[in-house]
């Protein structure tokens, strides 16, 4: 891991665990929204059947509610580019030897490192609450999934962002973006449920495939959600090779 | 032996988009190994952006930069190990306590804390912020986040500092301290130096030589001491209280040699023969007569090229 990397990982966990409302923040939510949707829904929906196998709705539900705060997560490395520009930390990060790569990998392991702590959070409480049952490798391809739609999601928004010149417009359009892409995926809902558009529309959405990564592991294995653990990452590697290149030009005008 | 260039910019351009005009037009200059070079120009002269350039923050739009024999921009890893920069906006990190930003410093660096702890303590220590160190950056004065910045810069030995307007919003105490600092970089490491700044007098007392900017254009490169020459002139102030006094200079002075005969205050030239004014203000010292010769200095010097400039392009 190169310096530069090192450095804007280190920078983030100073500025996230050094204001203690930050940390709550990013951990009572998922928390609450477990308990919350997870208990109601259970009771009312009881099992579901997910690509013929009947689960219990926690199970169902808690990859979805994961889903839900990485996607919340995740535009914070979108939001710090435009804070950083407009508090003038902008200026200084690229004075230190660093190369694009190394801030892009920094700030979306960096906030990756924060998912997975939303994570292990909200499983413990899976696993106290609805008493989860998955053997060990199921967990292990739980992890992977949800490693691997971070790495995704966090490039993803910070491709938008660095697409986007205009914060107000930034924080609009994640707004209404998060939503969307959550709701339009099988995400608290099997595929077979949604309306006939929303599953063709299911398919062009990167978060189904978060989703079916993060669930099918938990669900069936290692053994059915690695090709989709390969196919986040090869995408979070195409994403990251795009922002470099894009914010070379963003760059240029600071 | 002469010392190498350790920067060269040549037809150097940045151009913003919505800008009317470049920010940076078409500069070309070199700065040897080890010059400590006052960068001056009026707000907006675009000293600001090329010290941008220059530390690689941003890249230009046209011409050729090197810095060290690379491109700041492109080889950021080459270059940069061996720069330091203190910006005039003061960024910092402001709901991170100081020593945070110090912290984040170190490891942009690629030090380790406890190897660069005893150089941090003694840089706190130089710049008066060892009381401060805990404190919410935001809570620190403008001065303090300004020493801040100093420290952050001084970790390493750079080979060529840039200091964007170092002594806004310090006190005196702190920009001697600044000095004494830079001083000694200089002369213990041979540290090649850009230092923009509004103190004139600073730039006269640490440059060896001065980049004067305007409208993006560089619009002299030269000395102090030539600058000065060239261009400060050199003055006396009299005071004649008496009406009948500041007359008597007036029949001595060819016409419009004085601007204001009716003012007890005069400033003229001191170009020509003295000799009788220095006379007339002898005999009427007793009715509070005085006089008072100047020195023409840098800031003299830059007032005036920067005026004529703009006159010509008027």
């Amino acid at each position: 891991m190169s310096t530069g990397t090192r450095a804007i990982i280190y920078r983030d966990y100073l500025l996230l665990t050094r204001n203690r409302t930050n940390l709550l923040l990013a951990v009572v939510p998922t928390a609450i929204y477990l308990l919350m949707f997870a208990t109601s829904l259970s009771a009312l929906v009881g099992t579901v059947t997910y690509h013929g196998v009947a689960v219990s709705y926690p199970e169902f539900a808690i990859p979805a509610i994961i889903l839900s705060s990485m996607l919340a997560a995740s535009t914070t490395t979108g939001t710090s580019l435009f804070q950083e520009e407009v508090g003038g930390m902008a200026v200084e990060l690229w004075s230190y030897p660093m190369s694009r790569l190394s801030y892009i990998v920094g700030k979306i392991i960096a906030t990756t490192a924060l998912v997975l702590a939303q994570s292990v959070a909200a499983l413990l409480l899976g696993v106290l609450v609805f008493r989860l049952t998955w053997p060990a490798e199921n967990w292990l391809a739980l992890a992977l999934g949800t490693l691997a739609a971070s790495l995704l999601f966090n490039a993803f928004y910070l491709l938008v962002a660095t697409f986007v010149h205009d914060f107000q417009r930034f924080m609009v359009l994640i707004n209404v973006l998060g939503p969307l892409l959550l709701f339009s995926s099988p995400s608290f809902y099997p595929v077979e449920q949604m309306p006939a558009v929303l599953q063709v529309v299911s398919r062009f959405n990167p978060v189904t495939y978060g989703i079916e990564a993060i669930r099918g592991g938990a669900v069936f294995g290692l053994g059915a959600s690695w090709p989709l653990v390969a196919g986040l990452l090869a995408a979070a590697a195409v994403s990251m090779a795009a922002i470099a290149a894009i914010m070379a030009r963003r760059i240029r005008q600071l | 032996m002469s010392a190498a260039p350790i920067v060269t910019a040549r037809s150097l351009t940045k151009s913003y988009p919505g800008m009317t005009g470049p920010a940076v037009d078409a500069l070309t200059f070199d700065l040897l190994e080890g010059t400590v070079a006052g960068l001056l120009g009026p707000n907006g002269a675009g000293k600001t952006t090329l010290v941008k350039i220059l530390c690689g923050v941003t890249g230009p739009s046209g011409g050729q930069v090197s810095v060290l024999g690379g491109d700041p921009f492109h080889d950021a890893t080459k270059v940069k190990p061996h720069l330091a920069v203190v910006h005039q906006s003061m960024p910092v990190d402001n709901m991170l306590p100081a020593i945070d930003n110090i912290r984040i410093a170190v490891a942009f660096r690629g030090l380790r804390w406890r190897s660069a702890r005893a150089r941090v303590e003694e840089l706190l220590v130089q710049f008066g912020l060892e009381g401060v160190t805990q404190q919410l950056a935001f809570t620190l004065s403008g001065g303090q986040r300004r020493r801040l910045q100093l420290v952050r810069a001084l970790l390493v030995v750079p080979r060529l500092l840039m200091l964007d307007e170092p002594s806004a919003g310090l006190d005196v105490q702190g920009r001697r301290q600044m000095w004494e600092a830079i001083g000694k970089l200089t002369s213990e490491h041979g540290t090649t130096v850009i230092w923009t700044s509004h103190h004139l007098e600073e730039i006269e007392r640490n440059c060896g030589r001065v980049l004067i900017m305007d409208h993006g254009g560089l619009i002299r490169d030269d000395t102090p001491a030539v600058l000065v020459r060239e261009y400060g002139q050199r003055s006396v102030r009299l005071r004649l209280p008496d009406p009948a006094d500041r007359a008597r200079l007036a029949a001595l002075l060819p016409p419009g040699a004085v601007a204001d005969g009716d003012r007890e205050e005069i400033e003229m030239g001191a170009d020509g023969d003295l000799t009788a004014v220095i006379e007339l203000v002898r005999e009427a010292a007793g009715r509070g007569a005085a006089i008072e010769f100047r020195v023409p200095s840098l800031e003299d010097a830059y007032v005036a090229l920067v005026d004529r400039r703009r006159e010509e392009l008027a």
